[in-house]
């Protein structure tokens, strides 16, 4: 009996049962919310890149632009790829977002589902409403971060590998001066008929981890709430004639 | 314990309305040993149901300890089921990622003790089941008496004044359920329980001080079971 619950509370206990003992629930909830989360943070970051490629290389035209024909249709071409790139990778974000919670939302569902017994268990035992959702928001609480982490996490990492395997683009206008845009100061002359080097990388935005570390962490708590309130909305004696 | 007056519970199943009682009348003295005997599906555990605070009747009164229970909302109910209740199930119903101590202090939650007073109290109760040895295993580590046992201990361990039994013995074996039994005897000598106990075995109702029989949902009183019958001195009630 030493290790019953001294010094935590029963609710920390229980918790730290149920994720020990439904590890890979919580493993497969949080890893759909993490892939989630590090597409949106990969594929904005992409498209940032993109945008900037684009800038550096219109910079690179843009003097040229006014006298050369060839360049002016270049810089009409980069601009609406990138437009393309950037449309494509905010409706991959989005998409990603809202497979991903969608996801983590099932399978936060799915699991307080399974467990209605038990929660009608835990009222007959006098357990108020309230305190069984509590029970299944902190546990929902905790895979919800633990997956949004992670999925920082991969982000970053995500975002590196594209930094690194990113292709450097180069833009060839017959009769253009070329030049070497840099992220610090104008770009630099190459000489006549000289290629435009542009490096893609991939800028990580802070707004965007932002957005999807609150996204990650409410959507997986509107899920658990909502899947709470289905428990607790039932009547103990509903709850305990459900099978399984 | 319980006076109830023209208790009738009935539901909706689709377009059709299912009368699970149809009106029960009777008095459960405190500390008596009531067992409850019937066919499936003529308003058993419906009743148990709301001797536990669990669901609501359609209609009539259910006094516990004089107060209403039936009308009462479900703050009120959750209450009186945290302090004064203990169910017990035929599934036994114990949280199965939970070992047995933290399964009978989950019952001790709604209480506000101090975790000194909650461990006293675990240890207590799962001695007087004959547990303490079982603390820490999970319920798939428990034979079906053992961990019919636990559930017992997490009835007992609020103190509560009635004990509530759906079917305790339902899915267990014959010397097991004979031990299971006698354990339910003592406890409602030595604690002065009042336990409401359904179930479809004769050898444990016979146990009981009375026998009510559900009929299409009628509590009927026929004298059958003798009381008494438990041995544990108890006269009628």
């Amino acid at each position: 009996m030493s290790r019953l619950t001294e010094g935590r509370t029963l609710r920390l206990t229980y918790l730290r049962h149920e994720l020990r003992h439904r590890w890979w629930q919580a493993l497969a909830t949080a890893a759909g919310l993490a892939v989630g989360v590090a597409l949106v943070i990969t594929v904005s970051a992409a498209a940032s890149g993109t945008q900037a490629a684009q800038s550096r290389v219109l910079d690179s035209l843009d003097h040229a632009a006014s006298s050369n024909a060839a360049a002016a249709t270049v810089a009409g071409a980069v601009t609406t790829a990138s437009g393309l790139a950037a449309d494509l990778g905010a409706w991959v974000a989005v998409a990603a977002l809202v497979a991903s919670f969608t996801v983590a939302a099932l399978l936060t569902l799915a699991s307080v589902t399974r467990r209605v017994r038990e929660f009608g268990t835990l009222k007959a035992l006098g357990w108020s409403t309230r305190r069984v959702t509590a029970q299944v928001l902190s546990e929902t609480a905790v895979v919800g971060v633990a997956g949004t982490l992670a999925g920082v996490a991969l982000g970053y990492a995500g975002t590196a590998l594209v930094s690194v395997l990113g292709p450097s683009l180069t833009v060839n206008v017959a009769g253009f001066a070329g030049a070497t845009p840099s992220s610090n100061g104008p770009p630099k002359a190459l000489g006549p008929d000289g290629p435009i080097a542009v490096h893609f990388s991939a800028p990580i935005s802070p707004g965007i981890v932002a957005l999807a570390v609150g996204l990650g962490i409410l959507g997986t708590l509107l899920a658990g709430a909502l899947g709470a309130w289905r428990a607790a909305r039932l009547s103990p004696a509903s709850a305990l004639s459900r099978v399984g | 314990m319980y006076t109830l007056t023209g208790v009738t519970r009935t539901y909706r199943k689709g377009s059709q309305t299912v009368t699970a009682l149809a009106g029960v009348d009777a008095v459960i003295a405190d500390r008596e040993w009531l067992a409850i005997q019937g066919p499936t599906g003529h308003g058993k555990t419906t009743l148990l149901q709301l001797l536990g605070g669990l669901d609501r009747p359609s209609s009539g009164t259910i006094l516990f300890d004089g107060k209403n229970l039936g009308q009462m909302n479900e703050a009120e109910a959750c209450r009186v089921r945290a302090t004064s209740i203990g169910f017990i199930f035929q599934t036994f119903n114990l949280i199965p990622t939970l070992p047995a101590d933290v399964n009978v202090e989950l019952a001790l939650a709604p209480l506000g003790l101090d975790a000194d007073e909650r461990r006293t109290r675990v240890a207590r109760a799962l001695g007087v089941v004959g547990l303490a040895d079982r603390a820490r295993h999970l319920p798939s580590e428990l034979s079906g008496g053992q961990q019919q046992r636990v559930a017992i201990a997490r009835a007992l361990v609020k103190e509560p004044a009635v004990l509530l039994a759906d079917e305790p013995t339902g899915n267990l074996d014959e010397t097991t359920r004979d031990e299971t039994i006698t354990l339910l005897a003592e406890l409602v000598r030595d604690r002065g329980l009042t336990l409401v106990i359904v179930t479809h075995d004769s050898a444990v109702a016979a146990r009981a001080q009375r026998i009510g029989q559900m009929r299409d949902g009628r509590l009927l009183f026929d004298g059958a079971g003798a009381f008494g019958g438990d041995g544990i001195g108890h006269g009628q009630p």
